[in-house]
């Protein structure tokens, strides 16, 4: 006898409705599984076996055919496990019943336990735009499951639950739908700009950054809280949308990196060691496509800790998804598109021995060092990092001991101001922030006056400038007009984006 | 490119790799003449050995060797000054050990103007390169910068003295060479607008013990020597202590206690080098005018600041703040804008100097 189950497969954050069919026939007793499927796949057949058995059902005695259609899509995962062993009850008539519309995804233990699965959001996402709503999927996935609207999930613990769910002997009652602000008020990060002794001016750069959505290089010696400063650059950022939410999430179900949240309320921040290939950072794999670092840090932050010591490829490789915010992975196992829209955030020393413009510790070297040290970021790299802020040596907590530090949550204030202002001006622009500012919209957004053209060329002439930090100091003085609410960019705000360039020009 | 008949020789006679300076002065009664004489054979025999000696004797009268000697450095464009040539300048053959051969790349006719030379470290701090180029620059208007080759201080000063005026960049190995190699663009900007030399030949290659050598030359052709900085162990150091043994004047700037880079000024100036915080203060002892140049505008933002930058000297951007009663982000812009107009420079871990 025949059945036909529905499961979905993925190909990069899509899924693809997949029919687990299975023909149980008369013959030498043997089970078949084709239709592409990976190792993990192949390995069901024995997992399946031992479930049912366990389940107190029976497993046919006979010649078992499991194709998995298309045939052409190659099966990868362990959730083939549940759609599978449904699909032999099914056609060994110990499950007579309908299960047209029902979508099965999960992975059997040998004891017939339902176990969590990666990937479940993209495929419920995808499954639903196919039609279909109504859901079997396994009990630790609920969460993940509960924030997609209209659909009926249900969340089960084992096999013997989903025949008895499908044979309606027991009743079930839908994950209930949980709503992602209550998720997020739930959620704070582990650090507060506030923890963040001095570094006025870094912080004050990190706002600007924030607010423009540009990218940042804090430069500073060792130990100076680089990292610290970077880590609180997502409590500054606006908090994200549900979509958006969802987009990140999507990349981390993929990744199997979800927590038990089931959601990610809170931007995430990605440090990928400087030892990360090319292929860690933009995505890759075998046959499934996975999404690389700079996917997973999609509307949050990559931080790239000691920039110069990340191979040259792996570097000239972010250039593309800087500019387009995805990033397309060709493999043997086909392409996968995936969104890489985050802010990079990288930090470095002055120069190989680390305490240039120190007060302290003399640095010991000479120009031609620091230059080569220097010249391992590359232009074109560099021309992408809008923000370039030195980070003090000195710890000025006794100057400043008695200011307190400003909240992360103050500064944010100030931040989702200034992007209400770009969010207005670039509706329907395609353009989500200053820092994303193409040619025409600079020319049409960043009119500047004859004062601003007289210090910008001064400032051209005098700090040795090149011709490609123009472009940046305009996008960045649009950003400090727009915290200063000025719909003019005035002349100082064209001087505080010039003095974040330390990298521009030469050092005399 | 004409030579006269001693030039010729002379620079053949420096041709010879195997000759040495020693070799070269006592053969020739210390540059008497350029072809050595008959009487030196014994000497050159004990010091060379009969075989190369015999073959140098050859090649020099060789007239093919000769024409190729030329006709290699005219490849590479490089035109000689001998000790045998009228534009020689005077000032090196006072020296003990005059160079035989300046081989040369620009324009030799500054080796006969007023020369001023600028030295110091290559690890400079940034206000301190920035005062340099400044200064530089004024002191060309007046002389021919005389300078090294190395990145930092000297590169500073060329910079700066090619703004102002003429530079002559002193290498210490042969003009074939670039070193350091980050340098090419200033090697080429000499040669284009300014003069380079070098007392070795061309193909020789950038060795330790041929900078001292090249800072004596330094020392010698210029009237007097400012050392903007020198470490412990310097290069600018030992230039400054050929010029006392010239007898030229030395100027330093000078440095607060503990800067690694100022030490080699501040043992200069206990020596009785002058000390020197402007270019007045060089002008005075050459009784020379430097117009002083005329104020910029400045906002009141920018005076404020600039004022209580001068009475801290050099300070960190949240002590101005909080001087000025701020914060420091508000005055970026003000300092930034003084950056600009070259009134104080930027040290790195947003500290900032008056100039």
């Amino acid at each position: 006898m025949l059945s036909k189950v529905i499961s979905f497969a993925l190909r990069g954050l899509e899924g693809v409705p997949v029919e687990v069919e299975t023909d149980i026939n008369k013959g030498m007793v043997a089970y078949e599984l084709v239709g592409l499927p990976d190792a993990a796949v192949k390995e069901s057949k024995e997992r399946v076996r031992s479930a049912v058995k366990n389940s107190v059902m029976r497993f046919p005695i006979s010649k078992i055919t499991v194709n998995l259609a298309p045939a052409d899509i190659k099966k990868e995962g362990s959730h083939y496990d549940l759609p599978i062993a449904v699909s032999i009850l099914k056609a060994s008539d110990q499950l007579p019943y309908d299960t047209d519309g029902t979508v099965f995804l999960g992975e059997l233990a040998l004891d017939g336990t339902l176990r969590a699965v990666t990937g479940i959001l993209p495929m419920l996402i995808s499954a639903k735009a196919h039609g279909f709503t109504r859901f079997v999927v396994p009990f630790p996935n609920a969460n993940e499951a509960s924030f997609i609207a209209g659909a009926e999930v249900y969340a089960l613990k084992s096999l013997k639950e989903v025949v008895a769910f499908i044979s309606g002997e027991e009743a079930f009652s839908p994950v209930a739908h949980r709503s992602y602000e209550s998720v997020k008020r739930q959620r704070t990060y582990d650090c507060d700009l506030s923890f963040v002794k001095g570094q006025r001016v870094a912080k004050r750069a990190l706002e600007i950054a924030a607010a423009g959505g540009h990218n940042i290089l804090l430069v500073g010696p060792p130990g100076t809280g680089k990292t610290m400063l970077a880590r609180c650059l997502p409590t500054i950022m606006p908090d994200m949308t549900f979509e958006e939410a969802l987009e990140v999430t999507k990349i981390h179900s993929v990744s199997g990196e979800l927590s038990e949240e089931g959601i990610v309320a809170l931007r995430p921040f990605r440090t990928p060691h400087h030892t990360a290939t090319t292929i860690s950072l933009c995505g890759g794999g075998n046959n499934r496509v996975r999404p690389g670092e700079i996917s997973k840090a999609h509307n949050g932050v990559l931080f790239l800790d000691e920039l110069p010591e990340y191979s040259r490829s792996a570097l000239e490789a972010l250039r593309q998804p800087l500019e387009d915010g995805q990033i397309t992975v060709t493999r043997a196992g086909g392409a996968a598109t995936f969104p890489a829209d985050f802010m990079l955030c990288a930090s470095m020393n002055p120069c190989p021995c680390g305490n240039y413009g120190s007060a302290e510790l003399p640095c010991t070297c000479t120009p031609a060092q620091i230059k080569r040290y220097r010249a391992k970021i590359s232009g074109p790299l560099l021309d992408r990092i809008d923000l370039q802020v030195e980070v003090d040596s000195v710890k000025y907590d006794d100057l400043i001991s008695d200011s307190a530090e400003e909240k992360s949550a103050v500064v944010k204030g100030r931040v989702e101001a200034a992007r209400a202002v770009q969010r207005e001006r670039f509706n329907g622009e395609g353009v989500r922030s200053n820092a994303g500012m193409g040619e025409r919209q600079i020319k049409k957004y960043c009119r500047l006056s004859r004062d601003c053209e007289d210090v910008l060329r001064n400032a051209f002439e005098s700090l040795h400038l090149s011709a490609r930090a123009r472009s940046r100091i305009i996008k960045v003085a649009r950003t400090i007009a727009d915290l200063d609410f000025s719909s003019d960019i005035l002349p100082r705000h064209i001087l505080e984006a010039a003095s974040y360039r330390s990298f521009d020009g030469d050092m005399i | 490119m004409n030579y006269t008949q001693s030039e010729r020789d002379a620079v053949v006679l420096d041709s010879f790799p195997e000759l040495t300076y020693k070799a070269k002065s006592e053969c020739t009664e210390n540059f008497g003449f350029a072809v050595p004489r008959k009487k030196y054979a014994d000497f050159l025999i004990k010091t060379l050995g009969e075989g190369v000696y015999n073959k140098i004797r050859e090649l020099f009268f060789s007239e093919s060797y000769r024409s190729g000697v030329f006709s290699r450095l005219e490849k590479s464009g490089i035109t000689c000054v001998t000790y045998f040539s009228q534009n020689y300048p005077e000032s090196l053959k006072r020296i003990p050990a005059p160079p035989l051969v300046l081989y040369c790349r620009g324009d030799t006719s500054l080796l006969a103007m007023r020369k001023f030379a600028v030295v110091g470290s290559r690890r400079t701090l940034p206000n301190i390169l920035k005062e340099c180029k400044n200064i530089s620059a004024r002191l060309a208007e007046k002389f021919a910068v005389v300078t090294g080759t190395a990145d930092g201080a000297d590169t500073a000063a060329a910079e700066g003295a090619m703004q102002g005026g003429k530079v002559i960049l002193v290498a210490a190995q042969g003009l074939d060479h670039v070193y350091p190699a980050c340098n090419a663009k200033l090697y080429a900007a000499a040669a284009k607008n300014g003069l380079l030399i070098s007392e070795q030949r061309p193909d020789t290659a950038a060795l330790a013990y041929l900078f001292p050598v090249r800072n004596r030359l330094i020392a010698a052709l210029a009237e007097g020597v400012l050392v903007v900085s020198a470490g412990e162990k310097s290069g600018a150091a030992i230039t400054a202590e050929y010029a006392f043994e010239y007898g030229k004047d030395v100027f330093c700037f000078p440095y607060s206690l503990g800067v690694p880079s100022g030490i080699g000024c501040n043992r200069l100036i206990k020596k009785g080098a002058y000390l020197a915080e402007n270019i007045l203060d060089i002008s005075g002892a050459f009784g020379l005018d430097f117009t002083t140049r005329r104020a910029q505008a400045l906002s009141d933002a920018e005076r404020r600041v600039l004022s209580a930058l001068k009475g801290e000297g050099e300070a960190h951007i949240s002590r101005l703040a909080q001087l000025l009663g701020c914060q420091p982000f508000e005055i970026i812009a003000e300092l930034s804008s003084l950056e600009v107009k070259g009134l104080i420079a930027r040290l790195g871990g947003n500290r900032y100097s008056a100039l």
